[in-house]
């Protein structure tokens, strides 16, 4: 079935894409790009996704409602639902589109690995998967698995005096790391999401590093072109954030940041039969962010 | 710059020194190769080459004593009177020992793996290699000279009259004269798989490739002679007997032609997937299919005897004048060995 559906048509793509370019490698980076660009709608659904949960997460309504319900899972839940309900928002916005790319980059991994068949019983079972209209495997295969310095079926390195380097590895943890900096959001540096973010930042590089250690290198170079296209990708959707690896180009932060100043929650329209009163100080009307963002105040309400 | 910055720099450039360092192990996944003498059977599979008992399949030696990562053996070894000769996908090429497994030298100048059976001629080895490199190699294990194609070598060297013939993954037959020198090259339409064959009188020599033809060349001039259209790729090994050049397809349609012209003389299948070809028995021929198939015919087609296995079959079968082994995987187990009238005497898996 996976085979079929996904495999299959993936590796007949890849096979017709080198009979036109006679480069394997370049195949490689040709249908990476061009299935980077078909989940483009995706990733920009994604990013929509994302954004409308970070503001709700700033949302006073959805802060109150968390502190106030946080020993009740089952209430809590419902008033979020309500929220979401309100302001448009599908939480599972965010991730349905990343579930949908997962089968398919899962898909272009396993065409790459299908494709650089090196021995004979790999080749035969390529063949048998090549649909023969599309392909004429007898001219095709097997692949020239050469690409400048690789051999694109076996882990990489490149030779420099004497010492032979990962170089593609080296490049794949650089660019993984520069990809996962520039998706995370500059204004929350303190809270649990951005300590996660910054744990993610460290540990998926050296794992994708690893990846592209020990695998062949043709699925090196996919990571590779499929991080740079996704530099890209943020570059043009305007979501990269350039001053997570360019502190100069961070804009300097008022003094009020390290000492946050209370926000006024005037708007809160948590319903509840029973409401409970909330432990805020010496006045409800005043609440203490984590946030290092600083904070406006928010203008009264029309009618207030 | 940060102390942390720094210190994440340092241990970055740290982990890059000590991987470059390490080799991870080959990614290639093959069947077993096999070979035969008189008396044993030799398997090269994952880490081990192994000797067994053909009567019983009882080990009689392994090699290498300790398992690696980065040693893996696929390769038919090439077995002679008093050595073993196999490479590995850790680009060395052993000779050891027949009697005893014990490695008597090895040759590293190749840059790709062995996955081909070698072939030997007046003292020299002629080792195909991945790296699409036929190395000639010496009595004492030094390199001789080495020719090279435009791509890998799976398929054995055929030697005769002082000339080499190699059939490579680039589409080209080559012959060689025993120095290294290419007398001729002949393309074909798709990639050879299966060692070409010599005819009787050595005038003609047979190749089957995946574009599903199977041709004659003249081995003076490397021309054509006649071409045979299958139904399929033509992946590996073939047979002449009775003057009859026998050759399987892809798909199990089983041909035999006229070794002078190419004429058809009878046709006939298996059910299943040929990946080894057809392998030479006393009174007959055996073909192997991926399914589990085992069948075994007489030189005119006719069925002699059939056994199935649980597992699949990508190397032709071995056969000697008293059994007959098989190599399979993703199977109950490694090797099976049968007598020539088909009645199973063991099956194995053997360990270190």
């Amino acid at each position: 079935m996976w085979q079929t559906i996904i495999i299959q048509p993936f590796t007949n793509v890849l096979l017709f894409i080198n009979s036109l370019v006679q480069n394997f490698g370049l195949s490689i980076i040709i249908f990476t790009i061009l299935i980077r660009l078909l989940t483009h709608p995706l990733m920009v659904q994604q990013f929509k996704a994302t954004k409308s949960m970070q503001s709700l997460q700033e949302d006073p309504r959805y802060k109150k409602m968390q502190e106030k319900y946080k020993n009740d899972k089952d209430k809590l839940a419902q008033e979020q639902s309500k929220l979401y309900k309100e302001l448009g928002i599908n939480p599972l916005g965010s991730c349905l589109p990343t579930i949908i790319q997962l089968p398919i980059i899962l898909g272009l991994y396993q065409s790459v690995t299908k494709a650089m068949a090196a021995s004979p019983l790999e080749l035969f079972n390529l063949e048998q998967i090549v649909y023969p209209k599309f392909v004429n495997t007898a001219q095709l295969l097997p692949l020239n698995n050469q690409f400048l310095w690789m051999d694109l079926g076996q882990p990489e390195r490149l030779t420099v005096f004497g010492l032979s380097i990962p170089f593609l590895a080296i490049l794949v943890v650089l660019t993984t790391f520069l990809q996962s900096k520039l998706i995370q959001p500059p204004s929350s540096e303190n809270d649990q999401a951005a300590m996660v973010n910054q744990s993610m930042s460290m540990t998926m590089p050296l794992l994708m590093g690893f990846m592209a250690y020990s695998l062949a290198s043709g699925l090196a170079l996919y990571f590779l072109v499929s991080n740079t296209v996704g530099i890209i990708q943020y570059a043009i959707l305007g979501r990269a954030n350039w001053s997570n690896i360019l502190p100069f180009l961070k804009k300097k932060e008022a003094p009020s940041t390290s000492k946050p100043k209370p926000v006024i929650i005037e708007d809160v329209e948590v319903t509840d039969p029973e409401p409970e009163p909330v432990k805020q100080g010496s006045s409800s009307k005043y609440s203490r962010t984590k946030s290092m963002t600083p904070k406006k105040k928010r203008p009264p309400r029309k009618g207030k | 710059m940060k102390k942390s910055n720094l210190l994440l720099i340092m241990i970055f450039v740290g982990l890059t020194l000590l991987m470059s360092a390490c080799v991870p192990g080959p990614r290639v996944v093959d069947a077993p190769g096999l070979a035969l003498d008189e008396t044993d059977v030799f398997i090269a599979y994952s880490s081990f080459v192994y000797s067994l008992d053909g009567s019983n399949g009882a080990v009689n030696w392994v090699y290498p004593d300790k398992a690696s990562t980065q040693i893996v053996f696929y390769a038919p070894p090439l077995v002679t009177e008093d050595a073993v000769y196999i490479g590995d996908l850790a680009r060395e090429f052993h000779k050891l020992d027949k009697a005893t497994g014990a490695e008597i030298w090895s040759f590293s100048d190749a840059e790709g793996f062995y996955l081909g059976q070698a072939a030997i001629y007046d003292g020299m080895i002629f080792a195909p290699n991945n790296d699409g490199v036929l190395y000639a190699i010496n009595a004492e294990g030094a390199l001789a000279w080495k020719f090279e194609t435009g791509h890998y070598l799976w398929a054995q060297p055929q030697i005769a009259d002082d000339t080499i013939y190699i059939g490579s993954m680039d589409n080209f037959v080559y012959a060689l004269s025993l120095d290294g020198e290419e007398i001729w090259s002949t393309e074909l339409a798709g990639a050879v798989t299966g060692a070409p064959l010599l005819s009787e009188d050595g005038s003609l020599l047979f190749a089957g490739s995946l574009d599903g033809k199977m041709v004659a060349l003249d081995t003076a001039t490397g021309d054509f002679v006649w071409t045979y259209d299958a139904d399929q790729s033509v992946w590996g090994t073939s047979i002449i007997a009775d003057g009859k050049l026998i050759f399987a397809d892809s798909v199990g349609n089983i041909y035999a032609v006229t070794t002078e012209n190419g004429e058809a003389l009878w046709q006939t299948m298996v059910s299943g997937e040929v990946v080894g070809g057809v392998s030479s028995m006393d009174d007959g021929f055996v073909v192997a299919t991926k399914e589990g198939q085992l069948q075994t015919f007489d030189f005119d087609g006719g069925t002699k005897w059939q056994a199935s296995v649980n597992g699949e079959f990508y190397q032709a079968p071995v056969a000697n004048s008293d059994f007959l082994v098989a190599g399979m995987i993703n199977g109950d187990e490694l090797v099976i060995g049968f007598n020539l009238t088909g009645v199973q005497l063991w099956s194995t898996t053997p360990e270190k």
